[in-house]
């Protein structure tokens, strides 16, 4: 275990930000190119833990436990987000009877 | 700090009052409210958490925003009687939630760290996305909120994005380690900073709706209850632009390297919501545009970054929501009860409602910043001080804007006094109603003879 983590320090920070870079990418994907309201609010919260990598990432990285403290903010946000996001979900699927993004157009102009 | 825990109480308390039954007291117990905290911010002169720890500083500039902000949220809350009967039974939870994204307002225009910057702007957003959606049968008002909802978590994930890189370049979220270590860096900022804070820049762009990252903006403004398009398109506003000013001002030395992205966003930004508002027909969607035209004006500050950029933000963003009180005042008070209210729905109303036409007529001036309106020289500081610091091709295109914008808000004018309306009875207009839109025609015709009284806020 011990092992381990002595390992793992000798990572260099650029493989953590490209792995959070990929990640936060497929997030962004996600949202633009998928039409179903709840595989885009996954894409979301991939997009948000990406950034949380990031920040355990550069908290290891600068010795410094402040970032830490912010993922558990993030967290928090995160989870209030999506229960809003949920209910606004629930309450379109009460009126349409689909989860599908197309349906909503009767705003333009 | 006493102010916000003053909005919290206060938010809790509605809710509570709602539960219990009181609703014939929830509009004087938030009035009352609003007024503590705004007395309590403005006299806040020394703090006592929050100043050791940075977090949140009330300083001038902040303190002055925030009574801004708590004086516009207090004639929201003056023109919701007659306009919430979609939320007979939920009226409290809607009140309270727009309290509590008051808080969050305040906080983005005091904060002094990342964290509460963070804080700030989802404790506004998260409130919102749930005001935007309360319209709970009406599939506009889903559609609205889920739209809103997508995009809104979609930019908090860029702006965090740019805090983690901001934090990995300087090792702090603290704003004042922040600006040390770029002073002390020289130049030799790792190249993860300035890539932070375009994306910062970038997620904060989205909730002022800056082009081209508007597109939420006129869907959202239509498809709310009208309520909330009042405070979102002054209260939120008003909190995006402290923000960002407070960001562009926070002692980074470096900012002109982001001037191009000013320069690009201000442009775009004032032209296309001038441009698209003059095809609009329905006046939430005009007006929706307007205040994105008005997002770029402000932005010019922002990008011509002086000394003066706050206090020109402030009297801009002053004069801005006491007109748009006033014409969303109208607009609830006349044409909201049409399915699509255009601008025919304002035929005629010199004829019904004289005083009222002209309160509009004086709104609808400033906006466009035709003199002895405050307007006028809430665009003229910003325009003065631009060409001051030499930047003339924005000045130049901004006086074209607001030409172009001038041909919208006339259109409503000549509609207001030279057209025939109906001759329906014209409606009972609350005297609550009456009250906000006189007050803001008053203040804004105040401001306009008096303008360097606002000046000795900072």
């Amino acid at each position: 275990m011990f092992d381990f983590l002595e390992k793992s320090s000798n990572i260099p920070i650029e493989y953590y930000m490209w792995l959070s870079g990929i990640l936060f990418s497929i997030g962004v994907m996600g949202v633009l190119m998928r039409r179903n309201v709840i595989i885009m609010l996954m894409s979301i919260e991939l997009m948000l833990n990406a950034v949380n990598l990031l920040f355990i990432a550069f908290a290891t990285f600068l010795n410094d436990p402040k970032g830490q403290v912010f993922v558990f903010f993030i967290m928090l946000v995160a989870a209030a987000e999506v229960t809003v996001g949920l209910a606004i979900l629930t309450l379109i699927y009460r009126n349409t009877k689909s989860v599908d993004i197309d349906f909503l157009k009767k705003l333009k102009g | 700090m006493s102010a916000i825990i003053t909005l919290s109480v206060l938010g809790i308390l509605v809710l509570y009052l709602g539960i219990f039954n009181f609703k014939k007291v929830l509009l004087p117990v938030i009035l009352l409210g609003l007024t503590v905290a705004f007395v309590l911010l403005a006299t806040n002169t020394g703090n006592v958490l929050a100043a050791d720890m940075h977090m949140l500083v009330f300083d001038a500039p902040a303190r002055a925003f925030g009574c801004l902000l708590i004086l516009i949220t207090a004639g929201v809350f003056c023109l919701t009687p007659g306009n919430m009967e979609y939320a007979t039974k939920f009226r409290q939870d809607v009140f309270g939630l727009m309290i509590f994204s008051l808080i969050g307002g305040i906080m983005m225009i005091s904060y002094g760290n990342l964290i509460t910057l963070f804080l700030g702007i989802e404790t506004l957003s998260i409130p919102l996305y749930v005001m935007v959606g309360s319209k709970r049968s009406d599939l506009k008002s889903n559609e609205a909120a889920m739209k809103y909802f997508l995009l809104g978590a979609f930019a908090t994930g860029f702006l965090l994005l740019g805090i983690a890189l901001i934090y990995g370049a300087t090792g702090s979220f603290d704003f004042r380690v922040i600006a040390e270590q770029c002073l002390t860096l020289q130049g030799n900022v790792s190249s993860w900073f300035e890539i932070g804070v375009l994306l910062l820049l970038i997620g904060l762009s989205f909730k002022v709706s800056a082009a081209p990252f508007h597109f939420w903006a006129p869907d959202v403004y239509d498809g709310a209850p009208t309520i909330v398009t009042t405070y979102m398109s002054t209260v939120v506003k008003i909190a995006g632009f402290g923000a960002l000013v407070r960001f562009t001002r926070g002692g980074f030395p470096d900012m002109h390297v982001f001037g191009q992205f000013t320069f690009i966003l201000a442009i775009l930004t004032m032209t296309i919501g001038n441009f698209v508002a003059t095809q609009q027909k329905s006046i939430k969607r005009m007006l929706a545009y307007s205040s994105i035209a008005h997002a770029g004006y402000m932005l010019i500050a922002i990008h011509c970054s002086t000394n003066a950029s706050l206090v020109n933000i402030f009297i801009y963003a002053f004069a801005y929501s006491l007109a748009s009180l006033v014409m969303f005042g109208v607009f609830m008070a006349i044409a909201d009860k049409y399915e699509l209210a255009d601008i025919d729905s304002f035929n005629g109303l010199s004829k019904k409602n004289p005083l009222v036409a002209i309160c509009a007529a004086i709104a609808l001036l400033s906006m466009a910043g035709i003199p002895i309106t405050a307007g006028f020289f809430g665009k003229y500081y910003i325009f003065a001080s631009a060409i001051d610091s030499n930047y003339f091709l924005i000045v130049i295109i901004a006086m074209l804007n607001s030409l172009v914008s001038l041909y919208y808000y006339l259109k409503l004018i000549i509609a207001m006094f030279f057209k025939e309306g109906s001759n329906d009875v014209s409606e009972k207009i609350p005297a609550l109603h009456y009250f906000v839109i006189f007050g803001c025609t008053a203040l804004n015709i105040l401001i306009g003879l008096y303008p360097n009284n606002l000046m000795m806020l900072f």
